[in-house]
């Protein structure tokens, strides 16, 4: 009787794992999801900043421009969705392209790009 | 007597045996027929329980955490559901590149034509050099729109180019004024457009097959609180669709718990090589004000559903004319 109750405890126990295994997967991948969503927000309005203000596309070099009065809050509502990325980076390119890189759930990087490079990338 | 006295030991160790197996003491209760004590199974039911337990604890701090994730989605994708409406429509709210007036490039920002009033009939605005555009208006100076909605509304003058974006099905017309086009030197088509009403818009009535068309539409963005206490708040849409007089479609709902709808103009004054954007700049009395672009900024926070403890999404967007 006792190994029938460890057989099957052990079987509970690995079909329990097998289901925290999937949902937590399901999770990392709603979030990736997330995070994509998230960049794309960002990187779009980024990209109109950068174009209106002569190339300036650095983020906090747009939020802290003292002559762009009216995008405190702009600034703030980016700055807040750029909490859910992590290490997140920005980069750009000649051609006036912006590449935004961010920490994904499972430890490897994300990255979104816009821009002149991104058909170059992304045929 | 001897023989007797065997046979009844016999029959007392037979019976004591009997006896035995038919009710045993306690300590033989103790050892189970299948090998292991009843103690072992206590134990072993304890720990099954108390796995259970746990797992089931386990288990709802699965559900609820896939449960918030869950919500979360849900309110990205209505984000996102709006954005790209915002994307489709704003890309069609300028004439296509090669039927634009001027094509020389200017270092200037892009900006937004200026649409017409979205109460007047676009057949009897007659010849116009580009239609689409982008404003704010305010939705109680728009009597023509139905119900009674307030505060500022995103309007949209589209242009679709046909036959590829036309089907059957009224609408306006865009074509020609006199069905010919010519294109200049530097590439830009100085033509006239005039918006005429079509039961179908699957051909351009009146002109050559050949004749460049497109279909016009007019949309109105607006925001509503419904119920009581603001309890339903819909991002809707409103299009011109008639024929007599300037009849709009009644609000549809696009998203459903957007909150903290804002939209505004900002203007953007390049001066001295440096772009000022400002709600209402400040300048000079002595110097005459820069010529501005306006760009309008929206704002508006996705709410998620009732019930839940999930903060809003909020997204701003500043809306400017691709090139």
């Amino acid at each position: 009787m006792l190994l029938d109750y460890a057989m099957a405890t052990a079987l509970g126990c690995a079909g329990m794992a097998g289901l925290f295994h999937l949902a937590g997967e399901v999770l990392t991948l709603q979030n990736q999801v997330f995070q994509h969503g998230a960049a794309e927000l960002v990187l779009r309005e980024m990209k109109t900043l950068a174009d209106l203000t002569n190339g300036n596309e650095n983020f906090s070099g747009i939020c802290s421009e003292s002559s762009l009065t009216d995008l405190t809050f702009h600034c703030e509502v980016l700055s807040g969705w750029l909490i859910h990325l992590p290490n997140h980076q920005f980069e750009t390119f000649g051609d006036g392209s912006i590449e935004l890189s961010w920490r994904l759930p499972d430890g490897a990087r994300g990255s979104l790009i816009t821009g002149p490079a991104e058909a170059i990338r992304y045929p | 007597m001897t023989h007797h006295g065997h046979a009844n030991m016999g029959s007392d160790l037979c019976g004591r045996a009997r006896r035995r197996q038919e009710s045993p003491t306690w300590g033989e209760l103790a050892t189970s027929v299948s090998g292991s004590s009843i103690v072992a199974c206590l134990i072993a039911n304890t720990l099954a329980l108390s796995m259970l337990s746990a797992l089931f604890a386990a288990s709802a701090e699965l559900v609820a955490t896939i449960h918030i994730a869950g919500e979360r989605m849900d309110q990205g994708i209505r984000l996102r559901q709006v954005n790209r409406y915002l994307d489709s429509v704003l890309a069609m709210a300028q004439m296509p590149k090669e039927w634009r007036q001027l094509k020389a490039a200017s270092p200037a920002p892009p900006q937004w034509g200026a649409p017409s009033a979205p109460c007047s009939l676009p057949e009897s605005l007659g010849d116009v050099g580009e239609w689409g555009g982008v404003s704010v208006i305010r939705l109680d100076e728009a009597p023509c729109l139905p119900g009674k909605a307030e505060g500022p509304g995103l309007y949209i003058e589209a242009i679709y180019p046909c036959p590829d974006a036309c089907e059957r099905g009224a609408g306006y017309a865009l074509a020609p004024d006199d069905c010919s086009v010519s294109t200049t030197d530097d590439g830009a088509m100085p033509v006239r457009w005039r918006a005429q009403w079509q039961q179908s818009l699957s051909s351009l009535e009146g002109c050559p097959p050949d004749t460049p068309w497109a279909r016009l539409e007019r949309i109105v963005l607006s925001h509503r609180s419904t119920g009581p206490a603001g309890r339903s708040n819909q991002l809707r849409e409103q299009r011109l669709a008639g024929e007599t007089g300037t009849r709009w479609t009644p609000g549809e709902v696009l998203v459903s718990d957007v909150v903290a709808w804002r939209l505004v103009m900002l203007s953007v004054y390049s001066e001295n090589e440096m772009t000022v954007l400002a709600e209402r700049p400040q300048f000079d009395s002595v110097n005459v004000p820069p010529t501005a672009i306006h760009y309008p900024q929206l704002s508006f926070a996705v709410a998620p559903a009732a019930r839940s403890s999930q903060p809003e999404m909020t997204a701003v967007r500043l809306l400017v004319p691709g090139q």
